[in-house]
């Protein structure tokens, strides 16, 4: 087994079959893109006041066009060509993009083992596509646990039901779900009964508190969102400070899972390493897929932590992933407030 | 034997598995993996009815260091594995789980 300067993510996954260690030890080696994400579209029927990424139609324009169905199955053939063998589609609500029908019917069939990300309550209205072309699996975000919680989260009317409705027809459709939830103020009273609704459905759920703001044309309100942090003492204070958690020598992308073997296409055509980021703008429009892949694995080689961190006394106990700083210019800048908030 | 179609063959990073498409997905349980010589059957399972012998043979032509018999124990746990992840065409085998209901006589006289 070939040592590197760090650990691959694959060699802590003692749980992976045999199979998937190998195949990720060798894209790992090789930088094979075996893993992708596309962001089909930002446009959404629910409004979630910690989504990052969805835009109404007017918004969109500012921001770019969507790729067209065309457009993306393109990049996909090209994808799978170059090693892409586990897609995840998502969106926004990736069922609103104009042509998700076409897309999603030519992607069930190209060879991938697809995921598909979705709120589900619009699943109902592609009932026939979806038993001539099942998703492998699908995540689902539930933000509650009744319409008055998704009306505070999702600021939208019955959403609940419709999800619930949707969940329900993929049970009875026998389609592996998996429950997502991030937990913020809003729906925070509401987990024991969120956990009521998992239990009963005998589904997996992964809950977070994580709310983040991307810099991708979407202001988020986190400070109204954010569950407050725990009321740590002095001591447990002064004990964090003194954690060694970073290798100040490990590059930023070192620390993410999909670092040589993942991407994320975005809704604009750009294809990113993490999607909580604004850059790089590496264009699939413009350029073959592999040209991408390439300039983004050296974009993420060169990519070095801010000045400010390399000199920073908390820069060993400080945890901290390149999603939380701002790309401007092909570096990574620390966004307003960061460290004083993470010295308090 | 027959393969069911819509099953892809895919050499990912070094290794061979099968990806479902479209219906398949539903019909074909975990992630079915196999060695490269398995890989190499794969083909010509994809486009024949074939028999275990087929099989046997192809590989004994391939392999020249082979046994027969090691082969066939191979291809005995192969072909079971396919059979039980549901890749292989089975003539009058029902997809999914099903219930009769009797009337109380017919019950008791059966």
């Amino acid at each position: 087994m070939k040592e590197y300067e760090f650990e691959p993510a694959c060699r802590r996954m003692e749980w992976l079959e045999p199979f998937y260690k190998a195949v990720w030890e060798k894209a790992f080696a090789d930088t094979i893109p075996i893993s992708g994400t596309f962001e089909l579209t930002p446009r959404c029927n629910f409004n979630c006041r910690m989504c990052y990424v969805h835009l109404t139609e007017k918004e969109i324009y500012k921001h770019g066009t969507e790729m067209t169905a065309e457009e993306w199955l393109r990049v996909a053939k090209e994808a799978n060509e170059a090693g892409t063998t586990w897609l995840c589609i998502t969106g926004g609500e990736p069922l609103m993009h104009l042509e998700f029908e076409t897309i999603w019917r030519e992607l069930t069939q190209m060879g991938f083992f697809i995921t598909l990300q979705t709120n589900a309550s619009l699943v109902q209205k592609f009932e026939k596509l979806f038993q001539e072309c099942p998703p492998r699996r699908c995540k689902i975000t539930l933000y509650g646990s009744n319409d008055e919680i998704y009306e505070k989260v999702c600021q939208v009317q019955k959403g609940f039901t419709r999800t619930d409705r949707g969940i329900q027809m993929l049970k009875q459709m026998k389609i592996p779900i998996e429950l997502v939830s991030t937990v913020i103020r809003q729906n925070l009273d509401d987990v024991e009964k969120i956990i009521e609704y998992v239990g009963k459905n005998s589904l997996p759920w992964i809950p977070n508190i994580n709310v983040r703001t991307a810099g991708r044309g979407v202001e988020v309100d986190m400070e109204n969102l954010r569950i407050s942090p725990l009321d740590y003492s002095e001591e447990k204070t002064c004990n964090l400070r003194k954690k060694v958690s970073m290798n100040p020598e490990r590059k930023p992308c070192t620390y993410c899972k999909d670092y040589r073997l993942g991407y994320w296409i975005v809704w604009n055509g750009y294809m990113r390493f993490c999607s909580f980021l604004n850059g790089p703008d590496i264009s699939v429009r413009d350029k073959a897929f592999k040209e991408c892949w390439k300039e983004l694995v050296e974009f993420q080689e060169g990519l070095q932590w801010p000045e400010e961190c390399r000199v920073c006394e908390l820069q060993e106990s400080c945890v901290r992933c390149a999603a939380l700083f701002d790309i401007k210019d092909g570096a990574l800048v620390i966004k307003e407030q960061f460290c004083k908030k993470r010295r308090e | 034997m027959k393969l069911k179609d819509g099953l892809i063959l895919r050499e990912v990073a070094g290794q061979y598995v099968i990806v479902p498409t479209r219906k398949r997905v539903q019909e074909v349980i975990g992630i079915l993996y196999m060695t490269k010589p398995a890989a190499y059957l794969w083909g010509y399972m994809q486009n024949n009815e074939f028999e275990k012998e087929d099989l046997i043979q192809l590989t004994l032509k391939r392999y020249a260091d082979a046994t027969y018999d090691q082969v066939s124990k191979d291809l005995d746990k192969f072909l079971k594995e396919l059979a039980v992840r549901g890749a292989l065409e089975i003539e009058d085998q029902i997809q999914g789980s099903y219930s009769i209901h009797l009337p109380n006589k017919e019950n008791e006289r059966i």
